[in-house]
């Protein structure tokens, strides 16, 4: 399914409408969210360990020419093959001449956004080589036809009834809706294609610039499977991904864990610092890393922006957000949703594609007080809606209200007259009914005007002071 | 190839010429980090074994404290014949071998799977058709129930992923507070190829139900070996 940020607007419309989708992600994310403040509660330097993510986030971003070419030299002394990918053409090149070159006929994937990010699977896929996704939900998603709608949880949009008729239409199963019986299905199915796949693609949540190595972290251990099974592995990874040395790690991990699934440490995390099939007698013959720009380079030119660099991919954003329980994530319309996703689709699609983008969010901050590298993603959207305006890029309407709210602003008597009217023509409705606004009360209720109006009130709240004073 | 990696390299070098906006980090966070460890790790390693074991338990995980190697051999073999299972693996030249060895001589329908007598193809297929493993990690995290595995200790690692039941036997010199105190043991050049493993394979990505068994372990068992 083609989706595109152009057309969030269509999309709002039609998840708004959708029982179905906003009780499956009302259900998913509240119980991320429980989960995640029990875990949080239990570590009481929390705000500390965020402090110290950003720090260290920030000194890898202001210093990531160095830290890139730290990476390379010690991956390249470690065997692994680093290729440099400026766009997602490249990127898929460079993997598709793997694929030729190494003779590769199936591939197993594990969850990555950045593969995502390519349109890796299509691709590979249009190329005639079996791509398989292996985390359940991707696999999911996979055989659905869609794009994930959240960072960390690929098929939260999804019920179990739904995930029942797609396994019954698509793998011929019997049909059934007990989530035990559908893993099983998935791993039977996914144990033979690992042990047959000639190479396995993976993300990498972190890369290690001092010893030149990477980690993914999961919790099925199809991603270890995906790198100790085939005999070529790739990792393709945004080049925002490092750390410093092995010291940091316990820093992102704790608070990775907690933030993206609500759990104290996740099931596994995967280090892989070179091909080992010829010191270990398994694993990969091969190991590759692929650094992609793909936009990166520019955003990092920006220094007001250059902190949405930090995210870690976490999802706890989305969680929280009161726009994102309402409509999911394929509203947004592309692979980064919620409220960090809409700070990415302007910087990496530019500002007509992504000029809805940051206006959907309430600005409430929970964003920010949830974000385990502290990134001030109001702030963020804020600036980013300054340039949508300044680009000549908002809505007509918007454009319209502002520039009568401004008239008004200047001729006090028609202001006051202007918010005394609506409360006094209000009384002609029939009973508690508000004014009707074609297209807003279509899926939401307008609030009625207060008739007393906010000058009123302020000066008898003034009046009452004075009096309680003397 | 190289001219996007000067491309990509020359692009962020450019970025960076411009000043950051960041407000600056506060003072003392790494103390207060430490300090807020030092308050939820206890002081005594029967504090540091409890905290593992409750944190095991909390992510699906069993946890048995034995004080020889015989206990483990009877709790192997009733477990594996509460599971009907017929096989059980070994990394091979590893600690416990002698364990499992003596599993499989108690009882004559298990068969011993040693993954080290194995090439790679055939190895990868016979253990994935094992149903239980018995093996050694390097290090154990009592805070978090992680356990560390380094590949350059081990002859396999695929024993700790394929089958569908693992049993592991830790020793209290192995058991760390923290993961701060796990990385920090590790040498370098060792901790690049490893992995931490903690509790049985799981996923939620059904209506957020925890299931377990996701593509790797269903069941994992620790035994604490106290030897006096």
């Amino acid at each position: 399914m083609e989706m595109t940020p152009s057309k969030t607007k269509q999309y709002i419309k039609e998840a708004l409408k959708d029982d179905h989708l906003r009780m499956a992600v009302d259900k998913a994310t509240q119980t991320a969210l429980h989960k995640r403040e029990d875990k949080v509660d239990q570590i009481p330097y929390w705000e500390d360990l965020r402090f110290k993510a950003h720090a260290v986030k920030q000194d890898v971003i202001e210093h990531l020419d160095q830290y890139l070419e730290e990476f390379e030299k010690n991956c390249k002394q470690n065997g692994i093959h680093v290729h440099w990918a400026a766009d997602t053409q490249e990127a898929q090149k460079i993997i598709f001449d793997l694929v030729k070159e190494k003779n590769v006929k199936t591939i197993v994937k594990s969850k990555s956004l950045t593969t995502e990010e390519i349109h890796l699977n299509k691709f590979l896929i249009d190329k005639g080589i079996e791509t398989l996704e292996t985390d359940l939900g991707e696999y999911i998603v996979q055989l659905m036809g869609q794009i994930p709608s959240h960072l960390t949880a690929p098929a939260l949009h999804l019920t179990r009834q739904d995930i029942g008729k797609l396994f019954q239409e698509k793998l011929g199963v019997e049909y059934t809706e007990d989530p035990e019986e559908l893993l099983q299905i998935a791993r039977a199915r996914l144990r033979k294609k690992f042990l047959a796949a000639d190479m396995g693609i993976s993300g990498a949540n972190f890369a290690i610039a001092d010893s030149g190595s990477f980690c993914v972290v999961e919790n099925e251990a199809n991603a270890h499977l995906s790198v100790s099974l085939p005999r070529i592995h790739v990792a393709v990874m945004g080049i925002e991904k490092l750390l410093p040395d092995k010291g940091a790690l316990p820093v992102f991990l704790k608070l990775l864990a907690p933030s993206a699934t609500g759990q104290k440490a996740t099931c596994y995390v995967n280090f892989i610092g070179g091909p080992s099939s010829e010191k270990y007698n398994e694993g990969p013959e091969e190991v590759h890393v692929l650094l992609l720009d793909n936009g990166r380079s520019k955003i990092l030119a920006d220094s007001r922006l250059r902190e949405t660099l930090f995210c870690i991919r976490c999802g706890a954003c989305l969680n929280i957000c009161p726009v994102y329980q309402q409509v999911g994530g394929h509203a947004y319309g592309w692979v980064y949703m919620g409220p960090i996703g809409i700070t990415l689709i302007p910087q990496y699609l530019g500002l007509v594609e992504g000029k809805y983008a940051p206006f959907a969010s309430s600005l409430c901050g929970a964003c920010y007080e949830v974000c385990p590298v502290r990134i001030n993603i109001p702030h963020h959207l804020l600036k980013l809606r300054n340039e949508v305006v300044e680009a000549g890029q908002s809505m007509k309407v918007e454009k319209m209200g502002i520039a009568m709210w401004a008239f008004l602003a200047k001729h006090p008597m028609l202001y006051r007259f202007a918010t005394w009217f609506p409360a006094q023509f209000q009384k002609l409705l029939p009973g508690e009914t508000a004014f009707p606004a074609p297209g807003y009360t279509k899926e939401r209720a307008l609030g009625r005007f207060d008739p007393k109006g906010f000058r009123k009130k302020l000066f008898k709240l003034e009046k009452d002071s004075k009096k309680s004073t003397e | 190839m190289n001219n996007s990696r000067d491309k990509i390299l020359g692009a962020v070098k450019d970025a960076l010429r411009q000043p950051s906006h960041l407000p600056p980090t506060p003072q003392g966070v790494d103390e207060r980090i430490k300090e807020g460890l030092a308050s939820v790790t206890p002081n005594d390693y029967v504090g540091l074994r409890e905290q593992f074991k409750k944190e095991l338990e909390l992510v699906s995980g069993e946890f048995q404290l034995v004080h020889s190697t015989d206990e483990i051999v009877t709790a192997v073999s009733r477990m594996m014949q509460e599971s009907n299972y017929t096989s059980l693996t070994i990394a091979g030249d590893g600690p416990y071998d002698g364990i499992a060895q003596r599993v499989t001589e108690k009882n004559k329908a298990i068969q011993l799977v040693k993954a080290s007598d194995y090439q790679k193809t055939e190895r990868k297929e016979k253990l994935a058709a094992t149903e239980a493993a018995l093996v050694d990690v390097n290090l154990a995290v009592a805070d978090v129930a992680s356990l560390a595995l380094l590949y350059d200790d081990t002859p396999s690692s695929l024993p700790h992923f394929l089958p569908l039941t693992i049993f592991v036997v830790i020793k209290p010199e192995q058991l760390v507070a923290n993961l701060f105190e796990l990385f920090e043991k590790l040498p370098a050049e060792k901790a690049k190829n490893m992995t931490l493993i903690t509790g049985p394979s799981r996923t939620a990505d059904v209506e957020k139900v925890l299931v377990l068994g996701a593509h790797g372990p269903k069941r994992l068992v620790v035994f604490m070996l106290e030897e006096n």
